[in-house]
């Protein structure tokens, strides 16, 4: 299990502080697919660094089955960074421009895990079938693929380790409609198959309906509201919450 | 983006000038009819002839041929110079954005004290230090420009390091080395390449400035800012005796400045 | 303004043959709102810029016809254009950022607008401008004029461009995907500023790949695809029975969580 407890952030502007998470207790269960929704500004994506080890808490900490997560720990664990992984928001600038789609996929592989060249050609080619990427952009460069080519490519970056924790930040923000069915689909199938707790971050409620087991609200930096999700609304009872899904319909 | 490069006019334009003085450089002992030091005093200041093509010098050696050892000198040195700085540039560049801010803030301090000195200060007093040779040449010149070149990349790599990609290869198990080798110098190559280029068209410039000044190289060293300065006394007589030098400059300077701008236009086309 | 009609408009490159706008029709009257609906590359933003003129002739091929009250726009100079437009044409882009000056507040330049297309002294400028902001849903108007675009959010920015066509009383607004960049709550509040434009009077124009901020607008809406239009109608009756597979395909995938009542709790 990922445990945040009693996490806070504040970041320091001269002499103004802000508060960007105010003492969040959150856990991430294998199997769980949980979705963390809020506005913009309202600190998930800082938590989920947090969670995932990218920056240090101001106080607080995050274990994995006992063992202190933090960029620190990361730097020196690699077992760490195989663990948790993180799909980021823009999928272009994830990607280094001058690496094919292939290296792309396969540095984590070659980083993280020991494996021979033909073992490592196995593994990219069905990390790219599971994602549904054709073969034949293997050689392609991210400037010639398309937003949806692009976030597929990060997903099976992501996966290239088996990660038992998988973070998705916005994960279909920029994509057009269609494709962003497709992808929360493939999210989820993933999600099934590998088993990995999953931890997506959204402002999009609809999204989180359709996709969570677990749904956590957060506001100005707290955690509202923590409940599993089983398709009954009235399982959520916070007022904002109940702001968030009023936002969602569309017209009165 | 290489074939777009070649379809750029300044591009090839720039190419072909870099090419010739390349060229005298490299085969100077085949292209030149004479030795450029061999005098001869009985051919003072000869006119333009079959034997002598752009006339003799005021003691008699080959015109041409000490313009086409010339372009051995200046790019003698200019390219291992260039090559010293794009190696030290890069290391202590890349080293500056990644290597933490007590570092960073170490090599920065460093940077500003050298790059508030004019180059050309601190050229003349290395050499007057270290004495006349192109060993002195080469080292003064790098004393000089070192600091803008590792500035330049730090700002590049400053840039680059707060890229997502940046991170994502971290996560990926990327050490800091890898991540400088593999990701971030590739992706600032192609800004610094035309750094470099512009570059070895200020140091061919630094070295005939310095033959000019009397510095640096022995006096009759075939050098075109070395000739420039001999002609200096023959303005109205011979006056060709400066132009041929200063064309030569000219050209060398020009065709490294006209690729690297070119190079710059098509980046900034792409990006 | 009356009306701003399109007939037949079409777009190409002039390398290759295909259109990217194949033959699109509309008509917006005033007071009403017209939805360009579809994912990027349908020609939805093709058709926005040829109806401002800010195609390229060198690289785009634009025939048919657009008209404003009667008087032709296309093939007519940048000046000649401007003189029919004037200052009835409010354009607001996805990014709001790149239609104000950084260096200058807000504020400021609210009152270089209204002083080169209105009359009014600056007393009744500031009235009009504060006004203006609040009607697009800027309640803290003091913070908003006195602030430079980079203290502003996104969504803020959006609102302050529709003030702006609040002010100088725009009777055609285009927007080019407003509400892309920001979230649930600040698209609702963004389109409300939008309504509340329409409302006023003005005829809108709205550029979209976001079905829901197309519902909560209403008017007419064209399902754009591949530079044709698949469907058109009232925005909520093609909502709620969708013609064509391509409609239907975006009405599920715009509302995945459908099958919840959302009145259930």
């Amino acid at each position: 299990m990922l445990i945040a407890e009693h996490v806070t952030k504040t970041y320091k502007n001269g002499k103004a502080e802000t508060t960007a998470v105010k003492d969040v207790s959150l856990s991430l269960f294998p199997g769980e697919l949980t979705v963390l929704v809020g506005q913009s500004g309202c600190g998930k994506t800082t938590l989920s660094r947090i969670l995932a080890g990218i920056i240090p808490p101001t106080s607080g900490s995050v274990l994995l089955n006992g063992k202190n997560v933090s960029p620190p720990a990361r730097r020196k664990n690699q077992q760490l960074n195989a663990e948790i992984q993180v799909v980021m928001q823009d999928a272009g600038s994830a990607l280094d421009p001058h690496f094919s789609v292939y290296r792309s996929i396969a540095e984590p592989i070659r980083n993280l895990l020991r494996l021979s060249k033909t073992e490592e050609k196995a593994r990219v080619a069905s990390l790219m079938e599971r994602v549904r990427l054709p073969a034949s952009l293997a050689d392609r460069r991210p400037g010639e693929l398309s937003g949806g080519q692009l976030k597929r490519v990060c997903i099976a970056r992501a996966l290239a380790t088996s990660p038992r924790y998988l973070i998705f930040d916005e994960a279909t923000s920029g994509l057009d409609v269609l494709v962003k069915e497709t992808i929360l689909d493939l999210i989820r199938e993933l999600h099934r198959e590998t088993g990995a707790a999953t931890l997506m971050i959204t402002h999009d409620m609809d999204a989180a309906l359709y996709m969570a087991d677990r749904i956590a609200v957060m506001l100005r930096g707290e955690i509202v509201e923590n409940r599993l999700y089983t398709g009954d609304l009235s399982c959520l009872t916070h007022p904002y919450s109940h702001r968030l899904l009023e936002q969602m319909e569309p017209y009165a | 983006m290489i074939k777009r490069l070649f379809r750029n006019p300044q591009a090839i334009l720039g190419l072909a000038l870099i090419l010739i003085v390349l060229l005298a450089a490299l085969l100077s002992p085949l292209l030149a009819p004479h030795d450029p030091n061999a005098t001869d005093l009985t051919k003072k200041y000869v006119p333009p002839c079959p034997e002598y093509p752009l006339g003799a010098d005021e003691l008699g050696r080959c015109e041409l041929s000490r313009l086409i050892y010339g372009a051995r000198a200046s790019l003698g040195i200019s390219v291992p110079v260039l090559l010293i700085l794009a190696v030290l540039g890069l290391f202590l560049g890349a080293l500056s954005a990644c290597g933490g801010r007590v570092l960073d803030h170490i090599l920065t301090f460093v940077c500003d004290t050298f790059i508030s000195f004019p180059q050309l200060v601190i050229a003349i007093a290395i050499i007057g230090i270290l004495g006349t040779g192109v060993r002195s040449v080469i080292l003064s010149i790098v004393v000089a420009m070192w600091a803008w070149f590792a500035r330049m990349v730090r700002s590049y790599a400053t840039l680059e390091m707060g890229k997502d990609y940046i991170l994502a290869a971290r996560l990926s198990g990327c050490g800091t080395v890898k991540l400088i080798c593999l990701h971030l110098i590739p992706n600032i190559l192609p800004q610094f390449l035309v750094y470099l280029s512009t570059g070895v068209a200020s140091s061919i410039l630094m070295v005939s400035g310095f033959a000019f000044l009397g510095l640096g190289l022995p006096p009759e060293t075939a050098e075109w800012g070395g000739m420039l300065s001999s002609a200096r006394g023959t303005i109205y007589t011979h006056p060709e005796m400066l132009v041929y030098p200063g064309i030569c400059i000219l050209i060398a300077a020009a065709g490294f400045n006209l690729f690297g701008e070119a190079l710059r236009d098509e980046l900034e086309g792409e990006g | 303004m009356r009306e701003l009609c399109a007939n037949e408009l079409t777009v190409s490159l002039k390398r290759e043959g295909k259109p990217l706008v194949d033959k699109i029709s509309f008509r917006l009257g005033e007071g009403k709102s017209l939805i360009l609906l579809g994912e990027s590359g349908c020609g939805k933003t093709m058709t926005c810029r040829a109806v401002m003129g800010l195609l390229e002739k060198r690289r785009f091929h634009v025939s048919g016809s657009v008209s404003l009250d009667g008087s032709e726009l296309l093939g007519l100079s940048e000046k000649k254009r401007a003189g029919v437009y004037g200052k009835r044409l409010a354009f607001i882009p996805q990014n709001p950022m790149t239609a104000l000056d950084p260096s200058v507040s807000i504020g400021r330049q609210m009152d270089e607008t209204l002083r080169l297309h209105t009359k009014l002294n600056s007393t009744r400028r500031r009235a009009r401008i504060c006004s203006s902001l609040l009607e697009s849903g800027l309640e803290e108007t003091e913070r908003v004029c006195r602030a430079r675009p980079n203290m502003l959010s996104g969504g803020m920015l959006q609102r302050v461009l529709i003030a702006v066509a609040l002010s100088t009383g725009a009777e055609l607004v285009i927007a080019d995907e407003p509400t892309t960049a920001l979230d649930v709550v600040l698209r609702n509040e963004t389109v409300d500023a939008f309504v509340h434009l329409r409302e006023k009077g003005a005829a809108v124009l709205f550029v979209t790949h976001d079905f829901a901020a197309a519902l909560r607008l209403g008017g007419e809406v064209l399902v754009m695809r591949e530079g044709t239009v698949v469907e058109r109608g009232d925005v909520r009756e093609v909502w709620a029975s969708p013609g064509s597979e391509y409609t239907k395909a975006l009405v599920r995938a715009s509302a995945l969580s459908k099958g919840t009542s959302y009145a259930d709790c």
